[in-house]
């Protein structure tokens, strides 16, 4: 390899984080075939995989096959990362989290709304909260501000989808409202989330 | 605000989330490969709510997860690019991945987390290399594969995020090669020395290059292969010349996982 890795800008054009400088040149390794590289790759980035696998599904055996399925995935499309569209483990994150929704919405019958409710996350729980702010090199600080300005059914219905992997029908039967009710909740969430990002993006 | 909330916008918005029905999930996924405007959309999404998975506590996988992953890789040497099969096969990645972090010299950041990791070992003292690395209990009835891996790779780390050597472990050869894959911190005084950490009892497997030299150890415990799946390496802060005592004295500086290499 000559040319010197890409290094991936995250959006706000700040300076690549430290699992970044790890990972992108391990992807591009195993782009190229290298598998030493896909084992290191494996051992830097699954326990927060499996973790976010384990959070959507909540059974330790989906969440396996689930990672494993990412792992092929990623190695068989390393080559197709591009670093202006993210951190490399956003981009292995999104390709767990498509997985493992793909599964739930497979086999969604298997999972009964009382079993989510008995082990969810609390939306509002400030302990949560506080380690979303903690995350993500400031990016978790705005994230948090944000979702605190958000109508509180629209914030509870947004990290269940997110972090839970609720439909909108589950959602809505959870909060008791018609599912047009909640479909518009959601819009009008993203759409302040969004625009109140935006502004403290631009004056960190 | 709203007037620049389109379509498109709603269609990433509602797929990052996660609330779409399997069949628009995967229309939306087709979409994007010829829309680059709603891949861009999308992607700015992901990039928006992932501190939500950065603050998702890591959990381990249990070790046969990789066992599965690298037996169902399609089998070496096929259609893919050239691929060195001894224990060079990773070098062109290590030289990749230590010019990229060449240029992340140790943070005053890292020295503090260093500095405190430090604090809290001498604390716990000797012992203290017990207490950090709990072992994972062996599954009952731990079976070893027919054919026993023969190479294996760790990547010794500080934290997740402050890797400090990639060690490869090769029985055929017996050898160890350690790398280092960023400027580690001096010994100072001391040397470090590598230690395999199996059933909770540390053995020690020689002493490690400062610096950016990678070295090479005679593979001094040859049941190395034998290790369980729980096994580890560290890394501790010695006197010079290695540890008198034949067990870790100083603090332990680089962790890592022992994991076979697929074939």
């Amino acid at each position: 390899m000559t040319a010197e890795p890409r290094q991936a800008e995250s959006p706000a054009g700040g300076a690549p984080d430290s699992s970044t400088r790890v990972l992108a040149p391990l992807l591009a390794a195993c782009a190229a075939g290298d598998r030493a590289a896909f084992a290191t790759l494996y051992q830097a980035s699954s326990a927060k995989l499996f973790g976010v696998a384990l959070r959507i599904l909540r059974r330790d055996d989906w969440a396996r096959d689930v990672v494993q399925d990412a792992y092929l995935t990623i190695w068989r499309r390393a080559g197709d990362y591009r670093a202006e569209r993210g951190t490399p483990m956003t981009w292995m994150i999104a390709i767990v989290r498509n997985r493992a929704l793909d599964r739930l919405r497979r086999d969604r019958g298997e999972r009964s709304l009382d079993e989510l409710t008995e082990a969810g996350l609390e939306p509002d729980d400030p302990q949560a909260l506080a380690r979303v702010a903690a995350a993500g090199e400031g990016s978790g600080t705005r994230l948090v501000t944000c979702l605190g300005q958000l109508d509180a059914r629209a914030r509870r219905c947004i990290l269940r989808a997110y972090c839970e992997g609720y439909t909108h029908s589950e959602l809505a039967e959870r909060e008791a409202a018609a599912l047009g009710t909640v479909k518009s909740w959601i819009r009008r969430g993203l759409i302040q989330l969004k625009s109140c990002l935006e502004s403290r993006e631009a004056t960190p | 605000m709203s007037e620049a909330w389109s379509k498109r916008e709603q269609l990433a918005a509602d797929y990052v989330l996660g609330t779409l029905p399997a069949a628009e999930r995967a229309a939306v996924e087709r979409l994007a490969v010829e829309d680059a405007a709603l891949a861009r959309l999308i992607a700015a999404w992901q990039q928006r709510l992932a501190a939500l998975d950065a603050a998702t506590p890591p959990v381990e996988p249990p070790p046969e997860l990789w066992r599965r992953i690298a037996a169902a890789l399609p089998p070496a040497g096929g259609s893919g690019p050239a691929e060195g099969d001894g224990p060079a096969a990773g070098a062109g990645t290590l030289v990749s991945l230590r010019r990229a972090l060449r240029r992340q010299r140790w943070a005053t950041a890292g020295f503090g987390a260093l500095a405190a990791g430090l604090a809290l070992l001498l604390l716990l003292g000797p012992s203290g290399l017990g207490l950090l690395l709990p072992e994972p209990p062996p599954p009952p009835g731990a079976e070893r594969p027919a054919a026993a891996p023969q190479r294996f790779v760790s990547l010794l780390r500080q934290d997740p995020d402050q890797p400090g050597f990639l060690v490869e472990v090769d029985l055929a050869r017996g050898e160890i090669v350690a790398r280092p894959v960023a400027p580690t911190p001096p010994a100072v005084g001391g040397d470090y020395e590598l230690w395999l950490v199996d059933q909770g009892k540390p053995r020690s497997l020689g002493l490690l290059p400062h610096g950016e030299k990678s070295g090479r150890l005679p593979l001094s415990i040859p049941q190395l292969g034998k290790a369980g799946p729980g096994a580890l390496l560290a890394v501790s802060l010695e006197p010079a010349g290695g540890s008198p005592s034949g067990q870790p004295t100083g603090p332990v500086v680089f962790r890592g996982r022992l994991i076979p290499l697929p074939d």
